[in-house]
Parts: structure tokens; C-alpha cells; sequence
């Protein structure tokens, strides 16, 4: 059903191109065309160019050259790509055939060129010239393919950069009631509703037990050493740098860690590091200040002292060195010429 | 948002007796109602007002040299108003590092006096009250230092 | 009764003990000392890096003129034509200690070239760093504590990296001092001792003095307090420990000339303040307290509370509105929001000391104290005194800003060394307690050989890992912290080790063949080493006060010829240095700084530099044929590369560095600029802005016709200047 419809769309499209391409296109033809279009962003290609663009049109035509294909790693257009889509519908919703309320004469219509494949980019990225994407290029009503002017936006944020589009649209076109309206997110709405209620209902149901681990020391220890860990362990860096969660090697296996590399790192490595060093803190605690607790439990056990005053320290002793070695092996993925490695554990992690 | 804050900074206080836990979260309920709680807290405030000032005037009594103490806190503190007066009056901080050097020393005798002060009613564990006595001149002496330094 | 009867062996073993302590000192502050000498063994005696330098020149003129002359010191030879007050924007900390040294040795009979005392600064100092850590975590815990903390400080590469033999900066004195004051602030904060509060104070006033991390103890004793208070633990202890603190060391702190007003107008140092009043309310209150029963005080203490608190923020915020306190400076801000600083200062977050860290780096840095530090903290929270409030709160902070920014890594690494002693004390304390109680049956009296075994396993383990600690510190050392970067080690073909000086080497070229005062146009980077070693003007250096000056050079070196030579020549400059390692490989040249020039300059003329136009059609930041138009023409590139494909005989250069080969055509002939000089390995290029022309035609157009006449002739054998010439 989709197929067909979409076929019969594709058909309807190039059959009115066709047409158009002899006779010039009206506003209303391209605001047909828009709205058959999906987003009513009529997608530019090197078949449709001569067209669309290399005949007299009554309307301007912004054209965005984008590439939005996880390969080409454009994350400013992958980013911009559904505000670019917001933009073209606030325009559509107050100018619903695309034509100026203040000023009839003057129209905007809303094109993309969006590069799928680097290997064969279109020829139009050629013609252009287009150097960097995201770009625009505005064209002029009754000009020709030659008469454009090309601009780029400021890419700093969201706000900028719809800001700095509307600016730059209203200026060339002199068209000025453009609005922006704010895609409204009613799911993180309800899902905030809905954990607020639940956190609410939790707290009121379980009061005092939260009370009392609230003002236990413990807790307050484990939560500001988790913080502590977090932070040592390369968090922050992942925030800030926001790095690839893993990678792959040449071989196409896939790597945990960023091979000789200190300055650089995973975001994965941080959940491992961190679970080393979170299993490094309960053993030194546990081998300092477990005896006590552990007396209480075992109380009655036949052979509890045994347990507390040798198996205990020496399964936790053997548990650090594990660890240690581990972390040690980790370490040597990351400085190949780092000598002191406690045991060669590397290979678990090297895959062949 | 006050009623909020009243809350929370009762559970703060209650931080050590996890059993008043109950008592506090009732009390914090009446204070939807404000005019009692403002009314007995004035009746309190102007209680324990003249309880301290009575407890006060029996210690500086007691011991001479406290009463000294204050009497110089109390000049101080005067003193330092009636340099913020003057510097309002003529409008300018023109020699600022002057002014801040002498308000700032006001301040710090005012501290320093104090700390000798409770020092010399409750004296600290290992601190005997001469050695206060030395260490509160000495710490004079480099504030004093610093101050004629500052005031060129 | 055991005791009376080993009263006189206690004496002994006091003096045992004593002797043994000494003993165990001198054997830190040694191995504090010579781990840091590996510089001076493996190269020479010799400043390091950048800031050095100047610290280094500013110390010379120290100890020629008098301290009045120092304050007042214009310096015309940097900033070019602004010129800096040198003498009120600096920590004098540092370079007054240095001279004072200077002036004691002379007094005594022993003097010492300045340079010396310079280069053996920091390991000096580091030794008296080991003996306040001691101080700090015997407060802490116990003196066993003390001395694996002092043992851990002593040898820790994450306070090595700053404190080699010839890393004379601000850092190598500030650490010290920041110990020192913690120590005396948790001496003072036990005792309540005006004395020790006061000792605090005056070392503040010198960590201020030295350092502008400084604003660190500011804000963290205030934390400290403020947070005791909430826990309810005030007591008339710490009103005297703090008040006192904050009133000598405010007022000592605007002695400075550089810090000036900043306590009392800053929104940094407002917390302090803030604290100070708080604890006079709450001191206050506790005499009320006393005397009133505690329900009525509660209601009376919550209702002014609020008000007192409301009033404060809201008179924070107003004051900072009207613009009479300044707020957060822009370093302190981008450390709380971490994009802050690449949108807006980017000359911030250029440096690569203020990127994140990376987990490898702190084991790098600490071995396995990192994985001591989280227990240490965990352990001292079950017994929460009041000093272990003040280790959290300086652990979790610091270990915040760390991740934030590399650089703080130094002021973490103390905390860690303290925490990770006390967890390893610990340890041992159990496990290392040979005594009756814990290996004797109480009631039969038998070894328990269980128990024995053991104490021996858990606690050799630990050995083993201390003994790796050392062996880790030593190889760190080695390896990373002790290379000048001035001097640069390298292999020749045949493995013998080399030194590659080619930075001197053209530093000493400067100083011996140009005018006196000939202006250098360099990157930020290299202003130091410029005004220190080769005694000539630049135009900006590493004191990065003037944005907009460093965006001109910035701009520059990314403009094409034309504008660049128009932009240079209105600054009067003479030579335009650039740093390429793509001969060598170093990678740390100018190319792979540009981007951060070109953004630099984009933050100033947003319109004259793109950094996008640097980008070739692929979006790729490219060197060889398939860079961008604006890369190749950029005067960067053009010096960088000039004559780079002609040294290998066949037409094309390999890049080391961006592993990029460039063709013949590659690199456009220089019209505006020619080249003066060019080290041994390509290191450093220098060129000289040509004259106008002679016969008053345009410089590129009177290089063209030079070229065309000159087209028939062979080309020079060797672009590179003779070396013997300059003898």
C-alpha cells in the first residue's frame, strides 16, 4: 500500500515537473509540489534541477545542501536537520500556499539537496561550488540557475542557529513575518509527570526507611566516593568531549579501548574503569572495616573467627591482586611501553 | 517557597535526632496558618531577648576584664559606623585603600577580641587563658602590621 | 605496673623513635630531591617550558634593581606596542623568594649564579611540600599516616610534573604554600588557637602572593565551616580559627598589587565573605542557645536564618546587577559550565592544560594511590571528625575540577596522597599488628597461626604494591616530566641518544643578528622563550592578558600575504617566527595549533577568518595537495612549508607529523616575506618582512618579474641559510 502511494506520489511529482519545466513555474505549482513533498520540503536532485531551478519562477527558493547520512559524520547537520524540517513547517502553517500575508507579491519556497553519498556527490554540489555543508543558497524570483547567493549560519546551538537563519532569510528576501515555533516535546512532559508521581508516591510510602539511610553515614560516603569514582574515572571527559561509545579496529573487530592513547579515551572506558575502581574501594573497605559487621552476621557460625581473621583478608587480598592485575593490563592497551604490568591479562582483551 | 525552606531547615536540624523526626514534620503543618507562629515567635524572641541580656549583664559583672572586652567590641563597632557614615557623607572612597584598611581593622579587632572572649569564659581544651592571651596579641600585632602597611 | 617498669626503656625508645623519624625525613626530602633531577642529569641545568622563562627574566631584573623598581616594572618588550605593567600583573611570590634566597647564600659566603637557584627551586621546595603533608595527615590520623603521606607527596609524579629542576613556576612555590595552609588550618580549626589561624593567614597571604589558584583555599575553608555548620557541629572554636583567618588574610590579601580590590569586589571571593557573616549570626546564636530552652531558640533561630539568608543572596545579586562586585572571572566559570569556555574564551580552552582528563592520566599520574584515594575517603567518613569534613570536601571538589580541567590535576594529587595514606595506614594498622592482642588466643594464650599467616599475606601484598609505586614514579619521572621542552630528546639513525636544540639555536641566531630592537611576530606560545632567550620585542606572549592582540597574530598568520604584510607592518614587526615539526616530527608545531589561531581570530573578525574555509571540500583539516585555498594561501602554510619539497631531492616532502606528502606545487612562493633563517631540523623557521620596493612597485608583483628573470637560472642547491655565517 505505502510502495504504491508513494510511487503514485513520485509519478504525480515528475509528471507536474515535467509539465512546469515548459511553462514556467506559478506559486501554486510550487506550493502544490510543496505540499506533496514530505515535511513540504521539496528534495532537489541533479534529475529535477534544470527543472526546478533553470526556469521563471514567481517565489524565492531557499535551498539547504546537507548531508544528514550517518557516514558522512556531519553531526552539525544530523543536528540541524529536524530544525531545518520545524523551520519549513512554522512556514507552512501560517503561509499555507507559501505566500507572504504582509506582502502577496513575495513567496518562499523550501528546498534540500542532501548528499547521501560522498563517493558520488551530486553535480550540483560541483556547480555550486559548495565547500561545507550545512549551506545555503537563496534564489531569487524569475532568476535563472546562475542568480543565487550563497550564506551560511552561525552552528554554535539550536537558538543561534535558527536565529541567525530567520536574520539572514528576512534580510535577502525582505519577507518579514517568518516565525519560528518550538517543536513542543509532549513525551518528556509525561514521562516527567509520571517519574515525578512515582518518586512522590515511593518517598511518601517508604519515609522512613529513606529518612534513616538519608542520615546514615554510610550512605552519604557511598554516594560522595561514587561521585568521586565517576570523576577519576574519565567521566567528565565524556561530557565534555563526548567520544564514540566504542570503536572498531581495521580487522572490523570491535575495541574497547583506545590503543596508545592517554589523552584520549572511550566512553566505555569509563564504565570499566570505574567498576574496577569501585571494586577496589569495597575491598580495602571491607578488608579495614568488615570485620565488625561481618562478626554481627556470621554470630553463631562454628567457625566465624576463621572466617573473619584469615579467609576473609586473603580471599579479598587475592580479589585486589586480580584487580589489580586487570587494571594494570587495561592501562598497557593504552601506553604499549608501560613496563609494570602486574600479570599479562591483556590478551583477554585483545581479541585475535 | 518560605514554607518550603521552614521545612527543610528543620530536618537539617533534627539531623542528629533521627526520633524528633515525627514532632518536626508535625509542627512544620500549623505553619499554613502564619499570624499564630509570628505572634508566638515575637513572645519568644522578646523571652529569650530578656533572658540572654539579664545571663549577660550577671557575667560582665563577674569579671572585670570581660567588661573591658566588650567595652572596646562596643567602640569599635562604633567607630567603624562612623567611618561608613563619613565615607556616605562625603560621597567619595577616594582613599579607598585608607578606608578599607581601617574598617577592615575594626572588623578584625572585633573578631579577635571576641575569640579572646570566649576563650577567656570557656577556655578551649589545651589552650590555657594566658597562651590565649599571647596568641591574641600576637595575631593584633601582624593584623596592626598589615593594616599600616596597607594605609601607606 | 608494666608500664613503671619500662619507663626508662620508653626514654630510650622515644629517642629511638625520634632518631628514626629524623632519619625516615632526611630520606624523603633526598628522595624528594634527586627524582627530580633527572632533567638536570639527562639534559643540562635549564629553565623548562615557557612561563619559566619568564619567571626566570623577571627574577634577573629582580635581584639588578631593587623590590620598588620590580612593583613598578613597565615592560616595553612584550605586548608590543601596548607594553605590560608587569609589576601589577604578576604573583611576585615566587620571584621574591628565589632573590631572597639569592641575597641569603651571598650573605653567607656561598654565591650562586641566580640561574641555579632558579633551576633548583622547585625540588627544594618540593621536600618542604613532603613535611606539610606529614603535619596535615597527622591532624588526620596518626603520625604512621603522616609518614606514608609524606613518603607518597615526596616521589608522586602528578606533583613531579610541575616541580622538576627547572620548572621554576608559580606552581613549584604554590603547592608548598598550599599545604602549608591547609596544615595550620586544620591545626587552627581543632585547637581554635588564634595563633595557628593567624600562621594560616600569614601563608595565605603568601599563597596569594604566588599563585591565582589561591581563590581554591578561599572558597574551600569557608566550604569547610559552612558545611560543619549545617551539620550542627559549630563550636566557639571555629569561630575564633575563622574570623581570625578571614580578617588577616583579607586585608593581607589586597597587599598584592595584582589582586588589589578583587577580595572585596569579586564574586569569587564573596563566599568568604558570606561565611564570615553567618558565622557571627550563628556565634550569636549559640550564646542565646545557651541560655534559652532549645524549642523556643529553634523557631527564633529558623525565622532569622531565612531572613538573614534572603537578605544575602538578594544583596549578592543586586550588587553584582550594579556592577559593584565583578563576577565569576572567566577561568572560574568554565569550570562549573564546560562549554563556557570553548564558545566564549577560546583562548581558554585552546591551552591544552585546561582539556579534561582522561582516566589513564590519573593512574599515570598517582599509580595506585588513585585506587586508594576513593577508599581513603569512604574510611574517613565512617569516623567523621571535624578535619575530615574539610579532606571530602577538598576531595570531592578537586576531583570535579580535575576532570574539568588537566591542569588541577596537581592540586588533587596532595588530597590523594593524604586519603591513600590514611586507607593504607589503616591497613597496616590491622594487618601489620604484630602485638599480643592480635595474634595471641586470649584465653589460652596460643599463637594463632591462622591470623599470623595471614597478616603476612595481606600485608606483603600491600608491600609489593608499594614497592611497584616506586618503581612507576621513578619510570614516570624518567620518561615524561623531565624533558625541558626547550631541548627536545631524540635517537640518532644509529640508536644513540641526541638532543635536538634547535629552538636555542634559533633564539641565540635572533639575539646575535638582529637589531636590538627588532619585533618578533610569533605565536603566544613561544613569547616567553622569545623575550627570555633571545632578549627581542614580541608581540604577545604566555600572559594572555590582551585577546584581541593575540586574534591579530592569529589573524596574521591565517590571512593571505597581502593582508597579513599590511596587518605585520602596521605593527611594526620585523620577523615572524613559526615552529614546524613536520621535518621531525614533533608534533606539538604551529599547523597543529592553527586551528586554534584561526578560531581566535574568527572570534574577532567573523567575517575576514572562517574557520570552515580551512577545511578542504571533504571537511578534512589537510596539508598536502588537497588542502583548502585559504589553507594554502594562508601565511602559516606558506612559511611552514616554504622549500619543503626540495629538500628530498625528489620533488615531494613527507609531513612526520599530519603524515600528508605535498608536491612540487604545492607551496606558492613567498612574495611579502623572506626567509632569514632556518634551523638544523626545520624546528624553528624564521623570515624577515621584505623592505617596500625599491622601485615603488607592488611586492608581489616585483617577486613575479624576479622570478620570471630568474626562471632560466638553476635554483639554489640548498634553501637553507649557512649555518658557519653567522659565527
Amino acid at each position: 500500500m505505502k510502495l504504491s502511494a508513494s510511487v503514485i506520489q513520485y509519478a504525480v511529482i515528475c509528471l507536474s515537473v515535467l509539465t512546469y519545466s515548459v511553462y514556467g513555474l506559478s506559486n501554486s505549482e510550487l506550493a502544490k509540489l510543496a505540499l506533496e513533498s514530505p515535511n513540504h520540503i521539496i528534495q532537489l536532485n541533479d534529475q529535477n534541477k534544470e527543472q526546478l531551478l533553470n526556469t521563471q519562477r514567481e517565489g524565492y527558493v531557499v535551498v539547504l545542501f546537507t548531508a544528514t547520512d550517518p557516514k558522512v559524520k556531519c553531526k552539525i547537520c544530523r543536528e540541524f536537520e529536524s530544525e531545518y524540517i520545524h523551520f519549513v513547517k512554522s512556514w507552512y502553517k501560517d503561509h499555507p500556499n507559501g505566500q507572504s500575508n504582509e506582502d502577496k507579491s513575495k513567496s518562499l519556497f523550501f528546498f534540500e539537496v542532501n548528499i547521501r553519498n560522498v563517493r558520488s556527490m551530486p553535480d550540483l554540489i560541483k556547480y555550486y561550488k559548495i565547500e561545507d555543508v550545512p549551506r545555503f543558497i537563496l534564489f531569487r524570483p524569475d532568476g535563472l540557475m546562475d542568480d543565487f547567493e550563497k550564506f551560511t549560519i552561525q552552528t554554535t546551538n539550536t537558538e543561534v542557529r535558527i536565529n541567525d537563519l530567520l536574520t539572514k532569510i528576512k534580510t535577502a528576501t525582505q519577507i518579514y513575518d517568518i516565525k519560528y515555533y518550538e517543536p513542543t516535546d509532549y513525551s518528556s512532559l509525561l514521562w516527567t509527570v509520571f517519574m515525578t508521581f512515582t518518586v512522590v508516591f515511593i518517598i511518601k510510602r517508604y519515609r522512613n526507611f529513606i529518612y534513616s539511610v538519608f542520615h546514615s553515614n554510610v550512605s552519604k560516603a557511598a554516594l560522595l566516593t561514587s561521585f568521586i569514582i565517576l570523576m577519576i574515572s574519565g567521566y567528565m571527559f565524556n561530557t565534555i568531549k563526548n567520544p564514540r561509545y566504542a570503536g572498531v579496529n581495521k580487522e572490523g573487530d570491535i575495541m574497547y579501548f583506545i590503543p596508545g592513547q592517554l589523552q584520549a579515551q572511550f566512553a566505555i572506558e569509563s564504565q570499566i574503569v570505574a567498576l574496577l575502581y569501585v571494586s577496589f574501594t569495597i575491598v580495602l573497605v571491607t578488608l579495614v572495616a568488615g570485620q565488625k559487621p561481618l562478626k554481627e552476621f556470621l554470630k553463631g557460625e562454628k567457625h566465624a573467627s576463621k572466617i573473619i581473621t584469615v579467609l576473609m583478608p586473603i580471599t579479598l587480598s587475592f580479589a585486589f591482586y586480580v584487580f589489580v592485575a586487570g587494571f594494570t593490563s587495561i592501562y598497557k592497551v593504552k601506553q604499549s611501553s608501560y613496563p609494570f604490568q602486574v600479570a599479562k591479562l591483556s590478551s583477554l582483551f585483545r581479541r585475535k | 517557597m518560605a514554607k518550603k525552606e521552614v521545612q527543610v531547615n528543620k530536618k537539617e536540624k533534627t539531623t542528629e535526632k533521627a526520633v524528633e523526626v515525627p514532632e518536626a514534620v508535625e509542627e512544620s503543618k500549623p505553619v499554613v496558618s502564619q499570624k499564630p507562629i509570628n505572634s508566638s515567635i515575637s513572645k519568644d524572641f522578646s523571652e529569650a531577648w530578656g533572658l540572654s541580656m539579664k545571663s549577660y549583664f550577671e557575667q560582665v559583672s563577674e569579671d572585670k576584664r570581660i567588661m573591658l572586652i566588650d567595652i572596646f567590641c562596643l567602640f569599635l563597632v562604633i567607630f567603624a559606623a562612623l567611618q561608613c557614615v563619613f565615607m556616605i557623607l562625603i560621597r567619595s572612597t577616594f582613599p579607598f585603600n585608607a578606608f578599607l584598611s581601617s574598617f577592615i581593622l575594626c572588623v578584625g579587632q572585633f573578631v579577635l577580641l571576641i575569640s579572646l572572649r570566649l576563650q577567656l569564659t570557656e577556655p578551649f581544651p589545651h589552650i590555657s587563658k594566658s597562651r590565649a592571651f599571647g596568641e591574641f596579641i600576637f595575631a593584633s600585632l601582624v593584623l596592626h602590621f598589615i593594616s599600616l602597611h596597607f594605609i601607606n | 605496673m608494666v608500664e613503671k617498669q619500662f619507663s626508662k626503656d620508653n626514654w630510650v625508645i622515644q629517642w629511638v623513635q625520634s632518631i628514626l623519624m629524623i632519619t625516615i625525613f632526611i630520606t624523603i626530602f633526598g628522595a624528594a630531591i634527586s627524582s627530580r633531577l633527572f632533567s638536570v642529569i639527562k639534559f643540562e641545568s635549564i629553565i623548562h617550558e615557557f612561563d619559566p622563562w619568564f619567571n626566570f627574566r623577571a627574577t634577573k631584573y629582580l635581584v639588578e634593581n631593587n623590590f620598588k623598581d620590580f612593583l613598578n616594572w613597565f615592560d616595553d618588550r612584550t605586548w608590543y606596542p601596548l607594553g605590560r605593567v608587569t609589576g601589577g600583573t604578576l604573583y611576585p611570590g615566587l620571584m621574591t623568594t628565589s632573590a631572597a634566597i639569592w641575597h641569603l647564600f651571598r650573605k653567607i659566603g656561598l654565591p650562586i649564579d641566580i640561574r641555579n637557584i632558579c633551576v633548583l627551586f622547585a625540588p627544594g621546595f618540593a621536600g618542604f611540600t613532603a613535611w606539610a603533608t606529614y603535619e596535615f595527615t597527622k591532624e588526620i590520623k596518626d603520625s604512621r599516616a603522616g609518614l606514608f603521606a609524606a613518603a607518597f607527596m615526596a616521589i608522586v609524579p602528578g606533583y613531579i610534573s610541575r616541580s622538576v629542576a627547572g620548572a621554576y613556576d608559580n606552581e613549584a612555590i604554590a603547592i608548598t604554600l598550599l599545604m602549608v595552609t591547609f596544615m595550620f588550618w586544620i591545626k587552627a580549626a581543632k585547637t581554635g588557637s588564634i595563633l595557628y589561624s593567624a600562621l594560616t593567614a600569614v601563608f595565605y597571604f603568601y599563597m596569594v602572593s604566588a599563585w591565582g589558584g589561591y581563590v581554591f583555599i578561599t572558597n574551600l575553608i569557608p566550604l569547610h565551616i559552612f558545611i560543619l555548620i549545617l551539620m550542627g557541629r559549630y563550636n566557639n572554636r571555629l569561630y575564633s580559627a575563622y574570623t581570625t583567618w578571614y580578617a588577616i588574610g583579607t586585608l593581607a590579601s589586597m597587599q598584592i598589587p595584582f589582586v588589589g580590590f578583587l577580595p572585596i569586589r569579586s564574586n569569587d571571593h564573596m563566599a568568604a565573605l558570606g561565611v564570615f557573616g553567618l558565622i557571627q549570626i550563628v556565634a550569636f546564636g549559640n550564646f542565646v542557645k545557651s541560655q534559652v530552652s532549645s524549642n523556643k531558640f529553634r523557631a527564633i533561630m529558623i525565622v532569622s536564618m531565612i531572613i538573614i539568608l534572603s537578605v544575602g543572596v538578594i544583596g549578592l545579586f543586586t550588587l553584582t546587577y550594579f556592577g559593584f562586585i565583578a563576577p565569576w572571572t572567566g577561568r572560574f566559570y568554565s569550570l562549573w559550565d564546560t562549554n563556557y569556555a570553548k564558545i566564549h574564551i577560546p583562548i581558554i580552552a585552546s591551552v591544552s592544560e585546561h582539556q579534561p582528563v582522561a582516566w589513564p592520566a590519573f593512574f599515570f599520574d598517582t599509580h595506585f594511590l588513585i585506587w586508594l584515594f576513593p577508599a581513603g575517603v569512604f574510611l574517613l567518613f565512617l569516623d567523621l571528625k571535624d578535619e575530615h569534613v574539610f579532606v571530602i570536601a577538598y576531595a570531592v571538589l578537586c576531583s570535579y575540577f580535575t576532570g574539568v580541567m588537566i591542569r588541577l590535576m596537581l592540586t588533587l594529587t596532595p588530597i590523594i596522597c593524604v586519603c591513600a595514606a590514611v586507607a593504607l595506614s589503616k591497613i597496616f594498622d590491622i594487618y601489620l599488628n604484630f602485638s599480643d592482642d592480635s595474634i595471641r588466643d586470649k584465653t589460652t594464650g596460643q599463637l594463632k597461626l591462622g591470623t599470623i599467616a595471614t597478616h603476612f599475606i595481606v600485608s606483603g601484598t600491600f608491600i609489593f604494591y608499594l614497592f611497584l609505586f616506586v618503581l612507576h614514579c621513578t619510570w614516570v619521572t624518567r620518561n615524561a616530566y623531565s624533558s625541558p621542552s626547550v631541548v627536545l630528546p631524540s635517537t640518532t639513525r644509529s640508536g644513540e641518544p641526541a638532543l635536538i636544540d634547535d629552538f636555542r639555536e634559533a633564539y641565540y641566531w635572533l639575539r646575535m643578528n638582529t637589531d636590538e630592537d627588532a619585533k618578533v611576530a610569533a605565536w603566544w606560545d613561544y613569547g616567553y622563550q622569545i623575550g627570555g632567550m633571545a632578549d627581542r620585542t614580541t608581540l604577545v606572549d604566555n600572559n594572555t592578558w590582551n585577546n584581541t592582540h593575540i586574534a591579530i597574530v592569529g589573524k596574521a598568520l591565517a590571512s593571505p600575504e597581502e593582508k597579513s604584510y599590511k596587518l605585520l607592518k602596521e605593527h611594526d614587526v620585523d620577523y615572524v617566527l613559526v615552529v614546524f615539526g613536520g621535518l621531525l616530527g614533533f608534533s606539538g608545531d604551529d599547523l597543529n595549533k592553527f586551528l586554534w589561531m584561526i578560531r581566535i581570530a574568527e572570534g574577532i573578525w567573523p567575517d575576514e577568518v572562517s574557520e570552515h574555509s580551512f577545511y578542504n571540500d571533504n571537511n578534512d583539516y589537510r596539508v598536502d595537495s588537497t588542502a583548502s585555498k585559504a589553507m594554502r594561501e594562508s601565511v602559516m602554510y606558506k612559511m611552514s612549508f616554504q622549500g619543503f619539497t626540495d629538500i628530498m631531492g625528489h620533488g615531494t616532502g613527507q609531513d612526520k607529523v599530519r603524515g600528508q606528502t605535498l608536491q612540487e606545487g604545492d607551496v606558492l612562493p613567498l612574495d611579502y616575506f623572506e626567509e632569514a633563517f632556518t634551523s638544523e631540523n626545520w624546528l624553528v623557521r624564521l623570515y624577515k618582512l621584505k623592505d617596500l620596493d625599491a622601485e615603488g612597485r607592488d611586492l608581489h608583483e616585483a617577486s613575479e618579474f624576479e622570478r620570471a628573470n630568474t626562471k632560466a637560472l638553476k635554483r639554489k642547491a640548498s634553501k637553507k641559510p649557512d649555518l658557519d655565517l653567522r659565527i
